[in-house]
């Protein structure tokens, strides 16, 4: 019994020195996990990101108001009332109608005390939903390409329809939108008011076209240009830039490629292609799937580097494509591209094309006074083989030897069936008169 | 005493102490085993599946963890000319196709043994020891070589040579591409294991069942082989005998576990998608003068 004393010292002593090994193992314990790749925090952008609802306005506005056709391409306009739907919430979207047939579709929209908003293309129910609240959570899989604002019974309901007419799906979709008396005096009746007079060229069993009566005045711009280089599309747009190589194939062609992908740019045209061949895929998606993973695609870099605005899609083979508007007008050009377009892949990139110039300051302005459409619309040999009479701007090198200054020309255009267009010169509809060169 | 009370209340509550500090500590150990069987698990999960469908395979590469992409410029035979014996008659196509036709025909002397190929290539065709023997083809007498770095086949059109011979067995012709400038870059990539290679393609459904994995080996690819540099993935070489006792093979990125379609339709398909963006651009319009009516 004498040791029992030192054992006891000797085991708490143990005990202590045990309770230090373990306290300090638990603390310097860290599991050697492997690292995860690939998480890219930093994001390279070449513009500033966008809200979705700012490429997915209309073209034109068209108002049926006291037995007259006014209209408006105004983006203040436009926009005016696109805000003043985001803070609207509709009630439930009712199906009314289908194979509605082209007459219907005309006398749906020159009927009084109705707007329509002409949109350039298909616009999913769903991805509309970003713009305008809905009481019902999940919307029906259908798109629309004309919105038809009716406030006929407003003076009873306090409220206004919507009605969603699809040209491709020849459907109709109502829902009714309450609202505020200020609230619809300053918009829709202000917008209205701020439009000028519109003619209705009927066709034969087809839709109808809208121009302005009256000849218009537009501004002709000339712009000094950026570019977005090369390579900063290539540290976007690849995995990593780091074992990207360069070739260059001619003056003025460039390729890069990582062994899975390819980018192409054309400095003549100012001009990139995105290829990712792998992730090539025709599976079945769905519209407003395509056009979130399109938008979302180039947002997230700032792709959107004007006002584009959705103007086609392909939901088969994955294709959504935005033009670029500037001062309220499309531009279209035969030496570059002004349409970016996206083709969906299997959960990614498939192809992306892209023009990498962004229009910068305009440092020379004159005014340019164009025929009015109707003189157009009678000037054209037909108007039954065309999708649509607009005015536009066509973008041209004027000066040769300045290859970094476009020129925004004023022009009517046709829109074909067939998505490609046709400038419509002015020399010959009355130049003499209006005073043209 | 006092003391010694309180010498045995500090060890009780040591005791105590260590008990808890020790099961902490084997707390920890555990989560880190379960983080690491997670990998195991899909791993295992991936071979019951496999053998659910009856797909067997033979011993796969376990040991390359990672390896680099490598890249390599074509070689300009017209520019860049090579000396070359025994040949009556040399022509290029898109400068970096070497065309020889032989002055004086060389036997092979048995056309059923890898060896008698490798052979005359090594003595009869410029960098021929670089080469490996992809394919013969009994039918139309000819035979197709990858070139190799490292021991890793290239599996590409730029660096290929194919020889064609006669009925008595002699190679009259050959043609060749070369890739040169090959080089490594310093960043080594993780790369997929090869059972999760057999996995992406049978997930695809390109694996049916009854197949045996018949080899696996790592090389490198391209998608994108039309340019003048160009850059390679680490990719498997998948070799699968099917039911029907065909050989079939399939190439899965190693790095993104991607499969990539290296058969040449594919390829040219590709290469028109790429082509298409820069002479076809999006729908040009033109102009039109209207005449007054």
């Amino acid at each position: 019994m004498k040791h029992i004393e030192q054992i006891k010292s000797f085991v708490l002593f143990l005990l202590v020195i045990l309770s230090l090994i373990l306290t300090f193992s638990i603390w310097t314990y860290t599991p050697n996990y492997q690292p995860i790749e690939g998480s890219q925090v930093q994001q390279i952008t070449v513009g500033e990101q966008k809200e979705l609802h700012e490429v997915l306005k209309p073209y034109r506005i068209l108002a049926h108001e006291n037995d007259k056709l006014l209209g408006t391409i105004q983006s203040s306009q436009i926009d005016r009332i696109m805000k003043t739907m985001a803070d609207l919430s509709a009630s439930n979207l009712i199906f009314m109608q289908s194979n509605l047939s082209e007459e219907e579709i005309n006398s749906a929209i020159h009927t009084d005390n109705r707007m329509t908003l002409f949109f350039s293309y298909e616009v999913p129910m769903e991805t509309f939903l970003s713009v305008l609240e809905f009481s019902q959570n999940d919307l029906p899989e259908t798109t629309f390409s004309h919105l038809i604002i009716d406030w006929s019974e407003y003076s009873k309901t306090n409220s206004i329809q919507f009605l969603f007419i699809s040209e491709e799906n020849r459907t109709l979709y109502s829902t009714d939108v309450a609202i505020s008396k200020n609230n619809f005096e300053s918009t829709f009746m202000e917008v209205v008011n701020q439009s000028v007079p519109y003619t209705e060229l009927e066709r034969k069993n087809n839709l109808s076209l809208y121009v302005s009566t009256n000849p218009v005045e537009v501004p002709k711009f000339t712009y000094s240009i950026n570019q977005v280089s090369p390579e900063t599309f290539k540290d976007i747009l690849f995995k990593d830039s780091n074992i990207v190589q360069k070739n260059i194939e001619s003056n003025t062609s460039t390729k890069y490629t990582d062994g899975m992908a390819a980018m192409t740019s054309d400095a003549s045209t100012r001009t990139i292609n995105f290829v990712y061949p792998a992730s090539e895929s025709i599976d079945e998606i769905k519209p407003s799937v395509l056009f979130q993973d399109s938008f979302d695609f180039i947002n997230d870099h700032g792709g959107l580097t004007g006002d584009y605005r959705y103007v086609y899609s392909n939901v088969l083979k994955h294709v959504t494509e935005y033009q670029l508007f500037a001062h309220d007008l499309p531009v279209f050009s035969q030496i570059t591209s002004t349409r970016i377009s996206t083709t969906w892949g299997d959960n990614q990139i498939f192809q992306y094309k892209r023009p990498s110039f962004i229009l910068d300051t305009p440092f020379d302005i004159s005014n340019q006074l164009l025929p009015s459409g109707a003189e157009v619309g009678e000037a054209l040999p037909s108007i039954e083989d065309i999708n649509e009479i607009v005015l536009g701007y066509y973008l041209s090198q004027e000066e040769k030897n300045y290859n970094f200054v476009y020129t925004l020309i004023p022009s009517w255009f046709t829109i074909n069936n067939d998505g490609s267009w046709t400038r419509l010169t002015t020399e010959s509809i009355g130049g003499a008169e209006y005073g043209l060169e | 005493m006092d003391w010694s009370k309180s010498k045995s209340i500090f060890i009780v509550v040591f005791l105590i102490l260590d008990v808890l500090l020790y099961s902490l500590y084997l707390n920890r150990h555990a989560e880190k085993q379960q983080m690491e069987a997670l990998g195991g698990l899909v791993e295992n999960d991936i071979e019951a599946r496999l053998k659910d469908d009856n797909i067997t395979y033979r011993v796969l590469p376990n040991n390359i963890e990672s390896a680099s992409y490598i890249s390599g410029k074509v070689k300009d035979f017209e520019e860049d000319k090579v000396d070359i014996q025994n040949a009556e008659n040399i022509s290029f196509e898109d400068k970096s196709k070497l065309i020889v036709t032989l002055k004086e025909p060389v036997k092979i002397p048995n056309l059923e043994n890898e060896v008698a190929f490798n052979d005359f290539l090594k003595l009869n065709v410029y960098e021929g020891s670089s080469y490996r023997l992809w394919d013969i083809d009994y039918e139309s007498n000819k035979a197709t070589f990858y070139q190799q770095v490292n021991n890793r086949t290239i599996y590409n059109e730029s660096g290929l040579v194919t020889i064609y011979w006669n009925e008595d067995n002699e190679v009259v012709m050959y043609e060749q591409t070369l890739l040169e400038n090959i080089e490594a870059y310093d960043e080594e990539k993780k790369i997929l294991k090869p059972i999760q290679a057999i996995y992406t393609l049978y997930a695809q459904g390109l694996i049916n069942a009854n197949s045996t994995i018949t080899e696996m080996r790592l090389g490198y690819s391209t998608l994108v082989p039309l340019t003048q540099k160009q850059v390679f993935v680490p990719t498997w070489e998948v070799r699968v005998q099917t039911s029907e006792n065909e050989e079939e093979k399939y190439f899965v990125n190693a790095v993104d576990g991607i499969e990539v379609k290296l058969d040449a339709s594919k390829v040219e398909e590709v290469e028109d998608t790429i082509e298409e963006g820069i002479t076809k651009e999006s729908k040009l319009g033109n102009e039109t003068d209207i005449e007054k009516k």
